[in-house]
């Protein structure tokens, strides 16, 4: 018993280990924040332990995110009006482009819904079929379709166009 | 993989990349070792942040309630490899003054479950316990008494919704034995007996407590979407809302036909109204206040179409002021909800 306890265990540290750092990515694309997201990201790793015994061996990371967005979803719910939008990390990097992109991606996920952006976290950072992300947020195929439509629209107006020079 | 798709996932890459987990296992490992062994008792006092909001309309159209469900299965201790079980206990919040819950055993035996329930006295102690068989591929429910009822849902189970004046308390962490456990409580005096419940299965599939799928239709708008139904057997129509975990069964005479019904509002503000066409009704389009979305769908084969409406931030209510549709006769009528 002992020794099941200790493999139990020592499955879960290696799965901490080699998934922490993808779930505070995700968790920060969803909150915009990182402190947010280290917490979501533990209180999400303790709740993967309570179940671990059910959770089947190479479903534990979508396990794990599927609380994340639960998480997520009710920090909405009891949001206070307070932003927590603070992109702690949107600061200016080396390529130029790269910091446009990053900087009206990071606007774009803050203008919109919260269930818009959990689509285009889970579809484009996380890769999710459409098919998955319909089913971890318990929406419709087409719903996913039309919320990274939307993102994508959004996106394409806000797009400078790349190698052009400025306007006159 | 066009452009922009490959520039908002390099962008959602670049903007996430500094982002370092800080996270203790161990104390994941302890507080998830902790949560496991007081899940029941948090349950009972209704303290789970996680757990799923099922809303039952209260038949007299007082506010919804929410109900803390989803008692996680306490394995029965083991000896030896033995066949898929599970121990719940389904507490009453306001229990008679002679018992205080229900304990539930399910041990599954290849196609069949044992399902064994004893009433828990006040002072802790079971009375005596009955014992049922029945197959796990199929519906099967047993009133504790008048005001409780267990049911045995075959997975997959994705929603549940009571009849008005009935609670719902669903277990559905129980995988291996292919079931959703739920437990119906009475929550409100003035209704009759125990009728029923309605959930969603796999794809969308709407089914009653008879087991037969029921006309349902997955109603969206712009993100939003919804699952409308109707039970002529029952004598209900109602709602599935998974982005807010609201599910409700009403009472056939409540049916927003002519008129709209309001949805909860999201947590966000965000406003979604629904309604039905009258009978054979068809083709409608609605007129809605700016900012408004609206779609329709056919409810199954019910020969009703149902509509929804939904807008972010709208400056006023409702949102939906006219809809045309075309009627049996062929006639484009009018009206304003």
């Amino acid at each position: 018993m002992v020794t099941r306890t200790t493999t139990r265990e020592a499955e879960f540290v290696a799965f901490v280990s080699s998934s922490s750092r993808y779930l505070a990515r995700t968790a920060y694309l969803l909150t915009g924040n990182s402190d947010i997201a280290n917490d979501m990201v533990q209180e999400s790793l303790t709740r993967t332990y309570a179940a671990w015994r059910r959770v089947r061996p190479g479903e534990a990371r979508a396990y794990a995110r599927r609380i994340l967005v639960n998480l997520n979803t009710d920090r909405w719910r009891r949001r206070t009006p307070t932003a927590t939008e603070l992109w702690d990390f949107a600061d200016p990097g080396n390529a130029e482009r790269t910091v446009d992109d990053r900087d009206q991606i990071a606007r774009m996920l803050a203008s919109l819904g919260p269930q818009q952006r959990r689509v285009i976290v889970l579809r484009y950072f996380d890769d999710l079929p459409e098919a998955e992300v319909a089913a971890c947020l318990g929406i419709s195929v087409g719903a996913v379709k039309s919320a990274c439509s939307r993102g994508l629209a959004s996106l394409r107006d806000d797009f400078a166009p790349a190698g052009k020079g400025d306007p006159t | 993989m066009n452009d922009i798709e490959e520039r908002l996932r390099a962008g959602l890459r670049e903007l996430a990349e500094p982002v370092d987990a800080r996270v203790d296992a161990d104390a994941a490992l302890a507080g998830g070792a902790r949560l496991r062994r007081g899940r029941l008792a948090r349950w009972a006092s209704g303290g789970v942040a996680l757990a799923v909001l099922i809303g039952v309309l209260a038949w007299n159209g007082l506010p919804w309630r929410q109900v803390v469900a989803i008692p996680d299965p306490i394995a029965v201790p083991t000896s030896a490899p033995r066949a898929p079980s599970a121990m719940l206990s389904f507490p009453v919040s306001d229990p008679p003054q002679t018992w205080t819950g229900a304990r539930v055993s399910v041990v599954r035996t290849g196609d069949r479950l044992t399902v064994e329930l004893a009433r828990v006295q006040a002072n802790g102690d079971e009375g005596a316990s009955h014992t049922y068989t029945t197959a796990a591929g199929e519906f099967w429910s047993v009133p504790v008494d008048d005001d409780l009822v267990v049911a045995v849902i075959p997975n997959p189970v994705v929603s549940v919704a009571s009849l008005a004046g009935w609670d719902v308390s669903v277990n559905d962490g129980l995988d291996a034995l292919g079931i959703t456990v739920v437990g119906v409580q009475r929550s409100n005096p003035a209704v009759g007996a125990y009728g029923g419940l309605v959930w969603r299965g796999a794809n969308f599939d709407v089914r009653n407590s008879e087991g037969a799928v029921i006309p349902s239709a997955v109603l969206e708008a712009g993100d939003r979407s919804v699952i409308v139904f109707r039970d002529e057997g029952l004598g209900v129509w109602g709602y599935l809302d998974a982005y807010n975990d609201v599910h409700a069964a009403l009472p056939m005479a409540s049916e927003p036909t002519g008129a709209v019904y309001d949805l909860p509002k999201n947590p966000e503000g965000e406003v979604t109204e629904i309604g039905f066409l009258p009978a054979r009704g068809r083709n409608p389009k609605l007129t809605v206040r700016d900012g408004a979305m609206w779609g329709s769908a056919a409810v199954g084969d019910s020969g009703r179409v149902a509509f929804i409406a939904f807008a972010v931030s709208p400056a006023s209510t409702p949102l939906v002021t006219s809809v045309t549709y075309t009627d049996a006769s062929g006639k484009r009528m009018t009206y304003q909800p």
